[in-house]
């Protein structure tokens, strides 16, 4: 059986499993036995001459998986423009928008639909609710019913687009759909007002409507996700500031607008390399070495991340981690522009969860402010972690909390109380800079007394490298 | 919970043939032995999935048999359990495109049930309040929770089943932690 921590355990007992019944497990074996005496006797054999008609069938597959990575770029080379609350548009004289806000209120309560837009590719809500009752959020009525029923689009023919915010596109001759909203989400059934219905006409886009350029630029980084990969990228020829340099910062989208441009970018990284990471801050500078401003810019181009990681998803080569967009003021820079950022490499030790690490005695009555001096080392899969000391904390609850110092390599170690049932767990979070010093804490209330076992709770972080990781972008000619 | 093993040959039992290579067939154990193994564990994701004895106990027949005329297919004995685990998730899958039904239907009964057997109020609202943060979580989520920790299956076979590199289910997976753990806090 798999070791889980305590939390995994809660979760798992969330599904109220029971073993299966026996008769049952019995019957279905006894029938599995009785056919598989009668399959022995009658399977047919896949001979050559099947494997000729199948022929074309396997090279057109081939080719599919031959033309695949083109296709993926030819595709994202169609997108238009973007639209803020509306994503990648692909057309847009196909463009229309909410005729006017719609609103409901039943019992003091509203719904409204402040904006909407409808492209070819998708269809998006602004949805906001006012007044709706605190006593009506599942949290004030646990063990009840809560709202699950998604929301939709119904259209004059009866089809139903659901969704929350976001709908498949609909057809450019439908000018008008209800959205139904069976129930308010996250409230207690019955709590709220339910079954809100609200008529929407679409009209064209006005002229003033926005839709910036989007651009796709040709992906710069090559890594080739095949073994040798993984040696190439830990090990590059340059350094800067005494770094590595790693060329897999990825410009993935460049949305223009008028007086600057947002690019969404990403780190790009082979399936098979762990890509676990911290990061300080992005740094970008021109040509000339000029630093150039930026800023994450979430306001205009909130849904861009989002667009990018479902643009990406499904790519069988390489996924990006750290997805981002910032924008950056037009002006006379010299391109092409680089992006910087210092990297931590961070991977996990591999070793047993669930071991006691430590123990301390809290003696008969432990108070916040309360310290425990243990400066007891650790042999954590050969290294050494130095548990400085124990006390109590009630900054966010009640609870126990261990000073840790994990030197050069040990980036965070993660404990509980494998005797005692606890709400939650804290501390200092994950350092960027060694010597790793930190604190974990258990919030535990009442807190436990006498001698206390600390056991590790998941494998810990281990700094594997630092390096400087890089992506450069200029501005389509 | 049996543990995934790699399921080995055993002197005396049958093995399910019919492959050009016999090789591959002496290699593979008896059905019924693969079946005695992992049962439990696929009747669990499966009931995690429907939330229904009867229903699980049908889509896990449907399993087995569909895994067994189909067994001699398998080249190799190693990847029984991936393999397995994908029919079921397709049984499941079939299962609710027929029903159109979600699969949190049966959720507040079951919520009543656990309000009844949780010994202390604030264990209980913890876990009532998990439960519907799964329930809410993206299905992919979900099926990683189902499979780690309902099937108990290791990252190396999950990879397998959902066709996703071992790495990014595992870092998908303990973040996916991380902000249950935070928001159940």
């Amino acid at each position: 059986m798999e070791k889980h921590t305590p939390f995994e355990e809660e979760i798992r007992q969330t599904y109220h499993l029971e073993a299966m019944d026996s008769a049952f497990s019995n019957k279905l074996d006894s029938e599995l036995r009785k056919r598989e005496l009668s399959l022995t006797a009658r399977r047919p054999k896949l001979t050559w001459q099947w494997s000729y008609a199948l022929a074309p069938l396997l090279l057109a597959f081939a080719l599919l998986f031959a033309v695949g990575p083109n296709r993926v770029l030819a595709q994202l080379k169609t997108w238009f423009g973007y639209a803020p609350s509306g994503g990648f548009v692909s057309d847009t004289g196909s463009i229309r928008v909410l005729a006017q806000p719609v609103s409901q209120t039943k019992d003091g309560v509203t719904v409204s639909i402040k904006n909407g837009v409808f492209t070819n590719d998708r269809s998006t809500l602004e949805v906001s609710f006012e007044n709706v009752p605190a006593s009506a959020h599942f949290s004030q009525n646990f063990g009840k019913p809560v709202c699950e029923e998604e929301s939709y689009l119904l259209l004059p023919d009866g089809t139903q687009l659901t969704g929350y915010d976001s709908f498949d596109a609909i057809p450019a001759d439908v000018n008008e759909a209800v959205f139904v909203l069976p129930c308010i989400p996250m409230r207690t059934l019955g709590k709220a007002p339910e079954n809100w219905q609200l008529s929407l006409k679409f009209i064209p886009a006005p002229d003033d409507f926005v839709v910036y350029p989007v651009s796709i630029p040709e992906p710069q980084v090559n890594l080739e996700d095949k073994p040798g990969a993984e040696e190439a990228v830990k090990a590059p020829a340059e350094t800067q500031d005494g770094l590595p340099v790693k060329d897999i910062i990825e410009i993935l989208a460049v949305v223009e607008k008028l007086d600057a441009w947002v690019l969404g970018f990403g780190y790009k990284t082979p399936h098979h390399l762990e890509d676990y990471r911290n990061n300080v801050d992005l740094s970008v500078v021109d040509a000339a070495g000029n630093l150039v401003p930026h800023s994450y810019d979430y306001e205009d181009v909130g849904d861009l991340v989002n667009e990018l990681f479902d643009l990406n998803k499904n790519n069988t080569e390489f996924y990006y981690s750290g997805l981002s967009a910032i924008s950056i003021p037009k002006d006379n820079y010299t391109f092409p522009l680089t992006l910087t950022e210092v990297v931590n490499h961070i991977g996990r030790i591999d070793i047993p969860r669930d071991q006691v690490l430590f123990e301390f005695d809290a003696g008969t009555n432990p108070k916040p402010g309360d310290v425990w001096e243990i400066n007891q080392t650790l042999d954590l899969g050969g290294y050494e972690v130095k548990v400085l000391n124990a006390f109590v904390t009630n900054k966010v609850a009640l609870g126990y909390c261990f000073k840790m110092d994990g030197g050069e390599k040990v980036q965070q170690v993660d404990v509980y109380l494998p005797d005692h049932w606890s709400n939650f767990g804290s501390g200092s979070g994950m350092p960027f800079d060694p010597p790793f010093i930190f604190d974990d804490c258990v919030m535990i209330d009442p807190l436990p007394k006498g001698v206390i076992r600390v056991a590790l709770q998941q494998e810990p972080s281990l700094l594997l490298g630092r390096y400087l990781a890089r992506g450069t972008w200029s501005p389509e000619e | 919970m049996e543990q995934a093993q790699k399921p080995t040959p055993k002197a005396g039992t049958l093995s399910v043939m019919a492959t050009d290579k016999a090789d591959i067939a002496e290699a593979k154990a008896s059905f019924s032995d693969l079946y005695r193994q992992h049962a439990s564990r696929v009747y669990y994701y499966l009931y995690a999935r429907v939330r229904s004895v009867a229903e699980a106990e049908d889509l896990t027949s449907q399993t087995f048999i569909t895994a067994l005329e189909n067994y001699y297919k398998l080249k190799d004995p190693a990847k029984f359990v991936p393999w397995v685990f994908s029919i079921a998730r397709n049984k499941a899958n079939d299962h609710y495109r027929e029903r159109y039904r979600h699969p949190v239907e049966r959720f507040d009964e079951d919520l009543q049930v656990n309000h009844e057997l949780s010994s202390s109020t604030l264990q209980m609202e913890r876990m009532i309040e998990l439960e519907r943060l799964i329930s809410a979580l993206k299905p992919v989520e979900q099926e990683y929770l189902r499979l780690r920790l309902v099937a108990d299956l290791p990252f190396a076979q999950i990879a397998d089943i959902l066709k996703q590199p071992e790495n990014r289910i595992k870092k998908s997976y303990y973040r996916l932690l991380e902000r249950l753990q935070a928001q159940v806090e």
